[in-house]
């Protein structure tokens, strides 16, 4: 009589079955056809190669950029937020990194072309100091620019993960190694980073994953100039000028797909390990 | 080992004092327990002592060396948390080399201390485990050992054995005592266990919101508390409505001496006499005492609790052997006197 | 004080204070580009504006009827579920949150794609079918929130003695655990509603006129306008999340990727 216990979760399943399920099924399967219907491993090895790949480059680059800039900023920022004695300020930084951890990006985008866009409100002034950011070859829509903008969701995003990381820190530790003759120093190094690393490389590996299927501000960003995997696969579809698009953005999605599916689970496993020392 | 004191120290938290002008000696090699109830200021005291806290005012003295100043780290003290004491990331071994290393003691002088406090704690064949595989019994005593390892001046307990269950509390608690008086520790232990003050302590320090009410060994504290507050918050008491004239107590239907170290406020009409359970009797409802009606017999192993009702409505418990009560039954006419010489008397 | 507390308050002080800054830079510097007129003076023309623009609106207005049935959806489809999982098969939960966790792994666009190309067209063909995308995307988030809450209490135990005191089913239902679950609930409407008012992703693709998609082609002709909605955008999701922490004391972390 066990299983008919199961039957209870039917909706739900069959629910994921076919919203998830199905387009899943179909990005795997046309991934290894063409446009024809034919099977072939062509679209991996497309997608592999070219500007495609260098689009997975692009991507791995931009992702490992704000992974680690906001890992070690958003910490640094999440660190002297817990310490605080002002809850206030606590508070107001909890919900405005809420705020922009979970705004789309195309508000992000928009706020962005104000403020360091070529007439934005930022660039105008650092003009009016002589300062012309747009002077060279920097525009908000190059690598690094597009960089500054990912970094505020990214940020956000590692402060909030992190402050319930940090509340787990047991003042005992610190208490003891101060007593047993340990300045902080010591104590961050012997016994602090060792017990936080796992967790924070789990972390760094969530913040790659959202880095690498962020479209939207990319795309609000740069209507689809700046060659990043989740840009190439919409204007496969969106256009038809490309032999087997879909199927080629299929297979990107795959890629993604794995990608993604890698990090995700190295995080949880992470997770786990750290949560069994903890306690 | 030092010799150790707090001298009028305060500390307030905005408008709450924790400590109010507190004033406190622990003699070298002596445990000295801070005793009281939540709130009472008693782990303020003890982190103003190992310097994680910073008093408002008043001085810590380690030996007539003042270190109100110093941080933890040059105070040269040893600590024991209630919980998460160790470092979940090291071995238990690891934990206890802790100290050592950062003072720099030499490696084979390491490994030798580090041997022989495992073998004076038991816990040889754990030396290599992780916090989180040992019981929380172990994890305190491997704590322990961590602070005593460095061969620290002053030896301090908060609560160490509040989070552990009560068989594993009994045996941790006389390993604690075993091992201070074997290394001649000045030890600093707070606790809120009136159990665990009397059965380890050289010296028991009863608090009471931010204050220090008395300080002696644990048989004078209980036989002899310095006020009513005292005598409640140790042990149990019996409260029963009395009258005060002058010298004497009228209580229980007899005339007995006040207790002249009492300190009673003499506004209130009202009065009740502290009476410990072993200082009542139970006799025959002839002449002496007050008449009452047993309402419930507590069998407590070797002690036994008779709980009487007496006709002014007061109940009282008395404490009997278990073996003299036999013939009483729930139900039974009878009457209780006090055994007491002095009285303590309380609002 | 000694010197080395002296630089770590400052420190922390320090970074808190470019921590402030990090956030109020770009909301007051973008504020000054769409309300500030070229004379120097201040408008809420951009908003105006925006109101002028039907299709606009109507991209809102429609933004709003799929958050309504993507909410719908959700609590229809997780309250029974999550209750009968706590009440018959507990044993089952890590399983099914792990379920729950898999629209993670497919990027948003990745299962944009698949729908497109999975889907009969009965559906493909009217945009409220983005009721059904949206809520696999948010169940991740909205599912760890109404379970959470039912982990909060303990629903056998509760059912079992208010059973036992003469309470029919019905009445345990609404006078007992929606009650205690409400908080959850109310996390997962919000978030789900936030989801909803940023996701670009799926809506571009299957070309639909939702509220993000709109914005973003209104953004190339009309900047002040763009930026000016992104603020209020902002400020709403702000507002949201404040009524969530208003009800949620103890916030597990509510973090949506739908960017």
């Amino acid at each position: 009589m066990k299983r008919l216990e199961f039957l209870g979760l039917a909706p739900l399943i069959i629910f994921m079955g076919i919203f998830l399920g199905l387009p899943l099924t179909a990005i795997v399967r046309f991934s290894f056809l063409n446009s024809e219907g034919d099977f072939t491993l062509q679209n991996f090895a497309t997608i592999t190669s070219g500007i495609y790949l260098d689009a997975f480059l692009l991507s791995t680059k931009l992702s490992l950029a704000s992974a680690a800039i906001s890992l070690i900023l958003g910490f640094a920022f999440a660190y002297s937020l817990v310490n605080t004695r002002v809850p206030l300020v606590k508070r107001l930084i909890s919900t405005a990194s809420g705020v922009l951890a979970n705004t789309g990006g195309v508000p992000l985008a928009f706020m962005f072309i104000a403020v360091l866009g070529t007439y934005g409100a930022l660039t105008t002034w650092l003009k009016n100091l002589g300062i012309d950011i747009y002077g060279g070859t920097w525009t908000l829509y190059s690598f690094s620019g597009i960089l500054i903008v990912y970094l505020y969701f990214q940020i956000p995003l590692m402060i909030l993960i992190s402050i319930p990381v940090l509340e787990n820190i047991k003042p005992e530790w610190r208490a003891a190694a101060e007593t047993l003759g340990s300045n902080a120093l010591n104590f961050w190094r012997k016994v602090l980073l060792p017990i936080l690393f796992p967790q924070l490389l789990g972390i760094f590996l969530l913040l790659f994953a959202n880095s690498f299927a962020a479209y939207a501000t990319a795309a609000a960003l740069t209507s689809g100039s700046l060659a990043l995997v989740p840009v190439q696969i919409a204007s496969l579809i969106g256009s038809n000028v490309q032999v087997d698009g879909a199927n080629i953005a299929m297979a990107l999605g795959m890629g993604m797909v794995i990608l993604v599916g890698i990090t995700t689970v190295g995080y949880a496993l992470l997770e786990k390990r750290s949560s069994r020392w903890r306690h | 080992m030092s010799r150790v004191i707090l001298e009028k120290v305060s500390k307030q938290y905005g408008k709450t004092s924790a400590l109010s002008d507190f004033s406190l000696e622990i003699p070298e090699g002596l445990l000295v327990t801070l005793l009281g109830p939540s709130g009472c200021g008693k782990t303020t005291a003890l982190k103003i002592l190992a310097g994680l806290i910073r008093a408002n005012s008043g001085k810590v003295y380690f030996d007539s060396i003042d270190v109100t100043n110093l941080p933890p780290a040059a105070r040269d003290i040893g600590m024991v948390f209630q919980a998460y004491s160790l470092f979940p990331n090291m071995t238990a071994r690891k934990n206890v080399e802790f100290g050592l290393e950062t003072r720099g003691v030499a490696r084979p002088e390491i490994k030798k201390r580090v041997d022989d406090i495992f073998e004076v704690i038991g816990l040889e064949e754990h030396q290599e485990k992780y916090p989180h595989q040992l019981s929380g019994g172990q994890q305190q005593r491997i704590a322990l050992a961590r602070a005593i390892v460095i061969r620290p001046r002053l030896l301090l307990l908060d609560e160490p054995l509040s989070a552990l269950d009560a068989q594993v509390r009994d045996q941790l608690r006389e390993e604690i005592r075993r091992v201070q008086r074997e290394f001649n520790i000045t030890t600093l232990f707070v606790t809120h266990d009136q159990e665990e003050a009397m059965s380890i302590s050289d010296r028991v320090g009863v608090m009471f919101r931010g204050a220090l009410l008395q300080v002696a060994p644990p048989q004078e504290v209980y036989q002899s508390p310095i006020n009513s507050t005292v005598a409640r918050f140790v042990g149990n008491m019996n409260e029963i409505p009395a009258i005060v004239s002058g010298n004497s107590v009228a209580v229980l239907g007899m005339t007995l001496r006040l207790d002249d170290k009492s300190s009673f406020s003499s506004n209130s009409k009202k009065r009740v006499a502290l009476i410990r359970p072993e200082d009542l009797e139970i006799v025959q409802p002839n002449h002496m005492g007050a008449v009452g009606k047993i309402s419930g017999i507590s069998f407590l192993g070797p002690l036994s609790i008779v709980e009487v009702e007496l006709t002014s409505r007061t109940v009282v418990r008395v404490a009997k052997p278990s073996q003299s009560i036999s013939h009483l039954v729930r139900g039974q006419q009878i009457a209780v006197v006090t055994t007491a010489e002095r009285i303590l008397v309380g609002d | 004080m000694a010197p080395l507390r002296m630089i770590s308050v400052t420190l922390r002080l320090g970074t808190i204070l470019i921590g402030l800054l990090f956030f109020a830079i770009p909301i007051y510097a973008s504020s000054i580009f769409a309300f500030r007129e070229s004379d120097g003076s201040f408008s809420a023309q951009p908003i105006s504006s925006a109101l002028e623009n039907h299709e606009l609106v109507r991209s809102f207005f429609l933004t709003m009827q799929i958050a309504f049935g993507t909410v719908l959806l959700t609590l229809l489809l997780l309250i029974p579920t999550i209750a009968y999982l706590h009440f018959v098969i507990p044993g089952a939960r890590a399983w099914v949150e792990f379920l729950t966790l898999t629209p993670l792994v497919i990027p948003p666009i990745v299962q944009g794609v698949g729908f497109l190309y999975s889907m009969p067209t009965s559906l493909k063909s009217t945009p409220h079918a983005l009721i059904f995308a949206y809520t696999v995307l948010a169940l991740p988030f909205s599912y760890r929130a109404i379970d959470s809450a039912f982990s909060s209490i303990d629903v056998r135990t509760l059912f079992n003695a208010a059973s036992s005191l003469g309470a029919n089913f019905m009445t345990v239902v609404s006078k007992i655990l929606i009650p205690n679950v409400a908080a959850g609930i109310f996390a997962a409407i919000f978030l789900t509603i936030a989801l909803v008012l940023g996701e670009f992703a799926y809506a571009s693709l299957l070309l639909w006129d939702t509220f993000p998609t709109v914005l973003a082609v209104a953004g190339m002709s009309n900047a002040s306008t763009a930026v000016a909605l992104s603020i209020l955008s902002l400020i709403g999701v702000w507002l949201i999340l404040s009524a969530l922490s208003a009800f949620n004391r103890r916030s597990r972390g509510l973090i949506v990727s739908g960017v």
